[in-house]
């Protein structure tokens, strides 16, 4: 009897050490599909520039375009759908029934660098000193035009029931 | 007899969430890997305009040799095989098969396969 309750007693530390490495590669998960998503989301809609503004001589982002291939590329690589008027002006994202996350993805922050927002900055700039507002902490330098956007969600963990919101902020210049 | 009965009972159980840690971070690693042999050679297909037989070599040639997956645990890695013009979307796909989370086969394993799939929007200049 003895030995069955010191087994037993075995069993419940190695299930509470499960429910840690389970929520642990939750959170790991979370925070690298959230990177990756938004890298390539930022991705191509830094590629959306003002053709008119290239045509001067300056190179900025045509915002509207950016921001619905924003949206398209986030909704297909997340499987997420948007559920809200625009993906950079306060974005919510919600997942799909069959999606990774449980909770809606917030899009927080969203800055363009370009001729016409920083008109004054030459590159490379230090990011939230001489180029952009330095609202994240994010430590950036940049070499060109780009476009930061940070984005958060709730981890979609299995056991705990304490909330981890999982942020990420990605930086891309246009190429 | 009762004894016996409830030892052996508890041992599987034992056995079974002494492995679950390190067969679930198993899993999780090879997850992990096919997601950044996925998104870093996404990348290169941007720039290509096309998910290109080299790149779709070098992501099983990374998977097999840089993460020591078996080769007959990839199933498949496909992807747009035309060129696309800048602006327009490419899109791959890894299929590979999971190890399995429980060491005794007597729980649900989940999915037998993960897919990864990726869209990005090309790069390409003609």
């Amino acid at each position: 009897m003895y030995e069955v309750i010191r087994i037993a007693f075995a069993c419940l530390i190695w299930a509470f050490i499960v429910k840690l490495q389970v929520d642990y590669e939750q959170d790991q998960t979370a925070t690298r599909y959230l990177k990756d998503g938004l890298e390539i989301a930022v991705h191509d809609a830094a590629m959306m520039l003002d053709v008119d503004a290239f045509v001067e001589g300056d190179i900025a982002f045509n915002q509207l375009l950016a921001d619905q291939v924003f949206e398209m590329s986030f909704e297909k690589n997340m499987n997420v759908q948007m559920n809200s008027v625009s993906s950079f002006a306060a974005g919510t994202f919600t997942p799909n029934a069959n999606s990774f996350f449980k909770d809606d993805i917030e899009i927080v922050y969203v800055e363009f660098i370009d001729n016409f927002t920083n008109p004054s900055t030459t590159f490379p700039c230090v990011y939230g000193i001489s180029c952009g507002t330095d609202v994240y902490d994010i430590v950036e330098t940049i070499d060109g035009p780009s476009l930061v956007v940070v984005a958060q969600t709730k981890s979609p963990r299995a056991f705990s029931t304490n909330e981890k919101i999982i942020r990420q902020a990605v930086v891309y210049e246009y190429k | 007899m009762n004894t016996t009965l409830g030892k052996w009972m508890t041992l599987f159980i034992a056995v079974t969430i002494m492995f679950t840690p390190i067969l679930t971070y198993l899993d999780a690693l090879h997850r992990e890997a096919v997601d950044q042999v996925i998104y870093q050679n996404m990348k290169e297909a941007s720039i290509e305009g096309y998910v290109s037989p080299t790149i779709i070599a070098n992501m099983t040639d990374t998977l097999i040799t840089d993460y020591n997956f078996e080769p007959t645990s990839i199933i498949s890695i496909t992807g747009t095989s035309m060129i696309v013009p800048r602006g327009g979307f490419i899109e791959a796909e890894i299929t590979v098969k999971r190890t399995p989370m429980f060491i005794m086969n007597m729980f649900n394993q989940g999915e037998p396969n993960y897919t990864r799939t990726f869209t990005i929007m090309s790069e390409h200049l003609q």
